[in-house]
């Protein structure tokens, strides 16, 4: 949405130049190399109407692992370390099988699935208060009914961080004492 | 058989705080980084390296489990200890 009336899912791929014009531009002094690898971005707005897929449900959720330890200094306070694990948005779509922007949607998710290894694409998806930035694509899946013209695509985005090595708090020293027997 | 003693905690303070269990992470002098686990069941125990040190067991204190032991102060200190050659 962001104004608009639509959610709207953009997908972002990088390295999509072909390779002549990627190396003109990396070619650039300082900027060149960052903006060869800009990519295109894809938005694909999720309206009945316009493009005939509609966001049947969506949910999102955050995961934070917490660990809390006792505090040797100070037993009121315990030490709190928390690590941001997973954000998550699962959306639920209904389309018309013979939408156009259907079959580019799936294709589109054939170019994430070979630049899965190499994470050169990501995924924004902007909804009212539902919003995810440049994630990852965790899982995509789609089923037809033998009853009707419609298809069921389930996607789940992931913002998975990355293993941020945890700040090291040097370990007390304990000297050895002799104590009397 | 003498030991190299080092302080760990305070059981009065541990006790305090109610809980049942609590890691710490200390670098001892001569041995290095250890990790220690306190925990209280019927009794406080100190745990060090999958060997278990009930406080003041069956009365024994100190409670020697060699090459270890857990002594006990009268202000509540508890000390770890490592036995060393004489």
């Amino acid at each position: 949405m962001l104004g608009g009336l639509a959610p709207v899912l953009i997908i972002h791929l990088q390295d999509i130049a072909p390779k002549a014009l990627t190396n003109l531009i990396s070619g650039i002094p300082i900027i060149g190399d960052s903006l060869a690898n800009l990519g295109v971005p894809i938005p694909l707005y999720l309206d009945e109407r316009l493009t005939g897929i509609v966001v049947d449900s969506e949910s999102k959720a955050v995961d934070i692992e917490t660990s809390v330890d006792g505090n040797a200094a100070d037993a009121t306070k315990p030490i709190v370390k928390q690590n941001g694990i997973d954000s998550t948005v699962t959306l639920n779509l209904v389309a018309k099988r013979d939408s156009i922007l259907l079959s580019a949607f799936l294709a589109l998710a054939d170019q994430i699935f070979t630049r899965a290894s190499t994470s050169k694409y990501s995924i924004t998806y902007i909804n009212g208060s539902t919003l995810i930035f440049n994630a990852y694509l965790k899982s995509i899946s789609v089923n037809s009914h033998r009853e009707n013209d419609l298809l069921d695509i389930s996607i789940s985005m992931s913002k998975a961080n990355l293993k941020v090595p945890t700040p090291k708090v040097a370990p007390d020293f304990i000297p050895k004492v002799t104590l009397p027997a | 058989m003498n030991y190299d003693w080092y302080l760990i905690f305070n059981l009065d303070e541990f006790l305090a705080t109610g809980l049942v269990s609590r890691t710490r992470t200390v670098e001892l002098e001569g041995i290095g980084e250890s990790d220690f686990l306190i925990t209280k069941g019927f009794s406080v125990s100190l745990t060090y390296l999958d060997t278990i040190l009930p406080i003041e067991f069956e009365g024994r204190n100190p409670y020697v489990r060699s090459p270890y032991a857990v002594r006990k102060e009268e202000n509540g200190d508890v000390y770890f200890g490592v036995e060393v050659e004489e």
